[in-house]
């Protein structure tokens, strides 16, 4: 059985959608839907769990382990990795929206 | 508040070896900010909800107790190791831009990109490990033979301290991290041994560097000028040392117990590999022997938590496993869901230091879960679960050996 934290744990802009979304198997997709992703560069403390989550979309500067974004606007097969890590990351720099 | 609720004592007693204090649920629905006293006699505050926790130590006004902060002392008679003792604190800096240059200088060895390169040499030296355990027969200590002897080869390889030397590291953590076991004699001399090991350590690296992490932390800060300064080199790799292996080589431990105490756990991996990722996850979010105080926060000035004024000078623990099992957060919490995700558990903590090894205890993790269910799938706990015995007097929690047959 697969089960989603309640709503307030994911520290994202989007948690009502999330909500709204979810169900067993993840977030139904919308045909199109886009996401929009922004990294907040002070608050990162490069723990790295967005590069483990979503290798395609984060990864981390060579010089300070700081997140680099590799994709702004991820494709709709990377959108459930993508709310993983942004729901995981220990520092909550990650925010997600809708185009 | 809780003025008019009996004391609760750290640490709070367990049915069973793998199971939560009971008082946890208690705490969370009706006194989620707790009056508690420590083994000390001196008394702090215990938070047990998901979102006070999460926002607490995401908040950059407040870190660990400093040497000068009034904080509670966790344990008596100042035997308390570095871990649980302010007065034998290190010199790095707990809190604002020096914590962030410093965990910015040392974070870069530990990215995921970095940790997944790690990988190959994990996964031969688990199947190396397994082998010899293998030979020596069943049953075996998992602990002993994997559980330890694994984070400490990465972490020796990692800072380039010889892994021979990994029964003295051992001491030294578990003193280091005393709350009981050890006497104040103990506690001290072993800090002044570990103190000069890492001193000495230090200046053959600099004699002749090589590739590892504390050379290259030498080579940075003789370049720039404005890399970590002796001291903090040397407090860095015993931090390092101690943060690198004591806890992955438990958690091992209890993943494998914890996995092993229901079998159609280890069926469901053995049938699905690719669970191991939320599977390791799921296991890091129900471990209920992380350790009987938390993470500890010292407030410098009034904190306002669930409606009530924590007054500045107040010790808070955070109790991350209590948090962990949250049901305002987590859909049955006391349930272990192999395939939950996404799953923002606290056991790394959270914010500007949430733990920094984090990718590299993952997938340590994931190496070792991957290749025991490759080479022994028809391993079995050796005793039953309620015969596992848990760790006493230090501050972090784990089982003392884990007995498995295959």
């Amino acid at each position: 059985m697969v089960t989603r934290p309640a709503e307030a744990s994911v520290p994202t802009d989007n948690a009502a959608d999330n909500a709204a979304e979810g169900t067993a198997e993840g977030p139904i997709q919308k045909k199109g839907a886009t996401m929009k992703v922004t990294v907040d560069e002070d608050k990162c403390c490069g723990a790295g769990s967005c590069v483990l989550a979503a290798p395609d979309v984060f990864d981390q500067r060579d010089e300070d382990g700081i997140v680099v974004l590799l994709d702004a606007e991820p494709a709709e097969d990377q959108h459930a990795a993508v709310r993983d890590a942004a729901a995981v990351c220990p520092a909550a720099a990650i925010a997600l929206s809708d185009v | 508040m809780s003025q008019n609720d009996p004391t609760v004592r750290l640490p709070l007693p367990t049915d069973g070896p793998l199971d939560p204090p009971p008082e946890w649920e208690l705490l969370r629905g009706r006194c989620p900010v707790a009056t508690v006293e420590l083994p000390s006699g001196d008394t702090g505050t215990l938070l047990t909800r998901y979102d006070h926790i999460k926002a607490l130590l995401s908040d950059p006004r407040f870190s660990r107790p400093a040497p000068e902060d009034d904080s509670a002392r966790i344990a008596p008679e100042g035997a308390g190791g570095v871990s649980t003792n302010s007065g034998m604190s290190l010199s790095l800096q707990s809190n604002g831009e020096g914590h962030q240059r410093w965990r910015r200088h040392v974070g870069k060895y530990f990215t995921a990109r970095r940790v997944t390169a790690l990988r190959p040499g994990m996964e031969e030296m688990a199947e190396t490990l397994i082998d010899a355990m293998v030979q020596s027969g069943s049953p075996a200590d998992l602990k002993a033979a994997l559980g330890f002897p694994l984070p400490v080869y990465v972490i020796c390889n990692l800072l380039g301290a010889p892994a021979e030397d990994r029964d003295r590291f051992s001491y030294w953590s578990d003193a280091f991290l005393n709350v009981s076991r050890y006497s104040v004699a103990e506690t001290g001399a072993a800090h002044e041994d570990f103190v000069t090991y890492m001193s000495e350590l230090i200046a053959a690296k600099r004699a002749e560097p090589s590739e590892d992490l504390i050379s290259t932390l030498i080579e940075e800060s003789r370049a720039e000028g404005e890399g970590l300064t002796d001291l903090e080199l040397r407090d860095t790799g015993m931090a390092l040392l101690v943060a690198g292996h004591e806890t992955t080589a438990n958690m091992i431990g209890k993943m494998v117990a914890m996995l092993l105490a229901d079998r159609t756990r280890w069926d469901s991996l053995l049938a699905d590999p690719s669970l191991i990722r939320t599977a390791v996850d799921e296991v890091l979010r129900s471990d209920a022997n992380l350790g009987g105080y938390g993470v500890r926060r010292y407030l410098t000035e009034d904190y306002e938590v669930d409606g009530a004024v924590l007054p500045g000078g107040t010790t808070v623990f955070c109790g991350l496993s209590a948090a962990n099992r949250d049901e305002r957060v987590f859909a049955d919490p006391d349930e272990m869901d192999l395939t939950r995700s996404p799953n923002p558990h606290l056991t790394f903590g959270a914010g500007a230091h949430s733990c920094l090894g984090q990718s590299l205890a993952r997938t340590e993790l994931q190496v070792v879960l991957e290749v025991l269910l490759h080479k022994l799938p028809s391993l079995d706990l050796a005793v039953p679960v309620a015969r596992l015995r848990q760790i006493e007097g230090l501050t972090v929690g784990g089982l003392r050996e884990v007995p498995v047959r295959w």
